[in-house]
Order: C-alpha cells, then structure tokens, then sequence
C-alpha cells in the first residue's frame, strides 16, 4: 500500500467523488459494504451500486443505524472530554432526540416494528446504562484526539487504470485499549439471538478483515482484531449486549489482500461486460435478499417490478465509499 | 408543569403512569418547545420501562408509547355483528 490517510471525518469534508471511473462503471473507490455485495452476487452489486435502487425497509435499517451510531459517537466524545456519565447521558439524548423527534416509521412493518423512535431511545439508554464502567477504553490519538468513527482511506498499489490507484475506505466506530491490546469496536444492531451462531458470521468475514487492516495501517500499531459490539433489539424483555472477538493474523490479511485483486478484475469484467450475472445461490442469506422477489421474475418483467417496488436514488444519494459519514 | 413537579430521572421513575403519559408527549414534542425535564423523562422512561420488561411486565402493544390509544368499536363501525369476549386456548380469535 502506497499511500496512507488517516483522519477524522471532518477533514474528508472536500467535495464528494464518484466512486467511479469517469463515464464508465468500474468502480476504484471500495468500501465494506460495496465489496460485499459483489462478492454477495453481481446482481445485487449492479442494482445497489450501479442503478441506486433501495427500499422503505433498508431506509428504516440504515436510518436506525446511523441515529445508533451517532449518538454513540457523541457519548464516547463526551465521556473522553471529561464529561461525567449523568451530563453524557443527557447531552447525547438531547441531540438524540434533536434528530428524531418527528421519525416516524411504518411500524406495520417488521423493520419498523422494531426500528423506531421509541427503540432508538431505549437501546441507547440501555447501551450507556449497560457499560457505565466500560472495561473496553477508547484510545486517544497522538493528537489529542478520541479514536472515535475514525474515517479511513489508503491507496493500493495496483488500479483499472494507470492514473487511478484502487481505493479502500470506511469508517472505524472506535478503536479500544482492552486488557493491553489494540481492537476496533465495531457496533453492531440485530433482531436475531447473539450466540455461537451470530459470532460465527465473522470469521472470516469481509468487513472485519478491512477493519483490522485499516487500523494497522491508519495507526502504525499492532491492532489485534475486531470487537463486534452486539445488540439485540427485543421488544419484551431488556435488550442484549453480548461483545465477540475476532482476530486476524498477518498471514490471512495478505491472503485477503491477494484475494481482492482477482475480485477487482472480476468487477472490471462485469463493468466492462455490462453485464453482472446473479448468484442464485445467495438470495436466502441475511434474511433474505431484497431483491429475491424482482429476481424470481421472469427477466422481461423484472423492470416493471423494481421500478414499482423500488426507488432509484439520485447519484448523489447513492452508497458512496468516498462519502464522508 | 407545576413547581413541585418531579424534573430528575430519579425522581420521575417513581410517578408512573403520568410518567408514560410525559414521555408520550416530549417524544415526539419538537425540542423547541421542551421544558428542563424533557430529557430526564425521556430517560426515565426508558429506564423504567427496562425494569418492567426485566420483571415480565410487558409493554403495551401497538403505538401505546406514542400516546393513549382508544380500541376500535367495530361494531360500530358495522365490521361485525358481535366480538367475541373469549377463544379457546390454542385458537385464534377470527373476526
């Protein structure tokens, strides 16, 4: 890796990039999210990343997940300036609810069901209550600053073009010092039980094998792995908190690497091509893919459908690796 | 709100149900129109609410959170002749 950028979100605030080659579908910027699809299925990777279809539901799990996110964020800010746990509290509820206050998601549907106003206030409360003393410390920078949703970017030393190296980006929630050794915190909110069957799901796993390379390089330190900082969102009993581990090794994050260039090229194909062929063997994963139902169509009616089951996103509401959070 | 009014989390956690009540308004309340205690009954709320479901109190179903539900008369509204007030174990009620 040729290049290095490690800053906080606020000095990637430059004007956005398309994450695209110019006039062309060969994407150079990567992140976790977009790898996964294409490694998912193309298709899935082509309506997502390529046309900017969504849905009402994947708006509810994004929009719960950024407010979880942020007002953790904001917490961890606070506590790491000096605030005591009683003024956190109350200063992330008041932006908390400064944001939310008029969301009001269908709650006729399962994602809204459990993602909604009332649950984003009560995980949070929850999640802060629950790890008042928390062992897991966030570290602080060189520069004086918390390592809280640190965004990441470096260059690789290859690209689809000469001019353009290939990218990979992100966003760290939180870098740790847990029992004299370096994690990422990556938190995580989820319907389903957190047990073996959960954790296992993350190794190997794409996103925290970014995430652990990402560190060592934006750091220069010896991160050990991923802490995956789970909740269970019930709605009759307490939440659950279950924190997992997950660790690489020198060797399997320069296999991963050495996997990506095949995966790249793969992508090259498919945009050069014009054409991403479906996995058919991945619609049941995670639930159930959102476009299983456009995919069981026969192909000359699958138009008609996403086009009345979707929305297309404008380019610059689009999943974009080179936006900032 | 009357001066003698409970305003900290700790205190507010003790007058449910007009704490259920509170909290249905100022969620949703834009935060312009807040008094100091808005917050803290946000999280005492949810504080609360966290010890019922510990003890097996479970919530309320539907939008009860977000302020005083009224039931539907049905009959009334001519959906049905009657409801029934009881189904057997097992079955579900079919209206």
């Amino acid at each position: 890796m040729n290049t290095t950028l490690a800053v906080n979100a606020d000095s990637l605030m430059e004007e956005v990039r398309s994450p695209f080659l110019k006039g062309s579908n060969v994407q150079f910027a990567w992140d976790s999210t977009s790898l996964g699809y294409l490694k998912t299925c193309p298709r899935l990777y082509q309506y997502i990343m390529i046309e900017g279809y969504s849905n009402k539901e994947e708006s509810i799990h994004l929009r719960f997940g950024i407010e979880y996110h942020q007002a953790l964020q904001e917490y961890d800010l606070a506590r790491a300036k000096g605030m005591d746990f009683d003024d956190a509290l109350h200063h992330t509820i008041t932006e908390l609810h400064s944001r939310v206050w008029d969301w009001e998601p269908d709650r006729d549907t399962k994602a809204g069901g459990y993602k909604n106003r009332d649950s984003i206030f009560s995980v949070v409360v929850d999640y802060i209550d629950h790890f008042r003393d928390d062992p897991a410390k966030t570290l602080i920078l060189d520069n004086g600053s918390p390592a809280v949703e640190l965004s990441f970017r470096f260059e690789l030393d290859w690209g689809p073009i000469p001019m353009q190296p290939y990218m990979l980006s992100g966003h760290l929630d939180r870098v740790v010092e847990f029992q004299d050794n370096l994690f990422v915190m990556d938190r995580k909110t989820t319907t389903i039980a957190l047990g073996q069957y959960y954790f296992a799901q993350f190794e190997p796993n794409n996103q925290m094998t970014i995430y652990t390379l990402a560190s060592q390089v934006v750091l220069d330190s010896p991160v050990k792995g991923v802490i995956i900082d789970a909740v269970q969102i019930l709605k009759e009993t307490p939440h659950r908190f279950v924190r997992g581990f997950t660790y690489r090794t020198e060797d399997q994050l320069q296999e991963w690497v050495d996997g990506l260039q095949y995966w790249f090229a793969t992508a090259e194909t498919y945009a050069r091509e014009n054409y991403w062929p479906m996995n058919d063997t991945a619609c049941d994963k995670f639930g159930g893919c959102m476009f299983r139902g456009i995919c069981s169509k026969s192909p000359q009616v699958r138009q008609a459908f996403l086009d009345s089951n979707f929305i297309k996103l404008a380019p610059e509401e689009r999943w974009n690796p080179l936006k900032p959070r | 709100m009357q001066p003698d009014e409970p305003t900290t989390v700790d205190e507010l956690m003790d007058v449910l149900p007009s704490l259920s009540l509170r909290y249905a308004e100022v969620a949703a309340a834009d935060p312009s129109t807040h008094d100091e205690s808005a917050i803290a009954v946000i999280i005492a709320y949810q504080r609360k609410n966290r010890a019922n479901l510990a003890e097996g109190i479970k919530p309320k179903r539907g939008k009860a959170a977000s302020g005083p539900s009224k039931p539907i008369d049905l009959v009334a509204l001519g959906l049905v002749k009657s409801v029934p007030t009881s189904v057997a174990p097992g079955l579900k009620r079919r209206i």
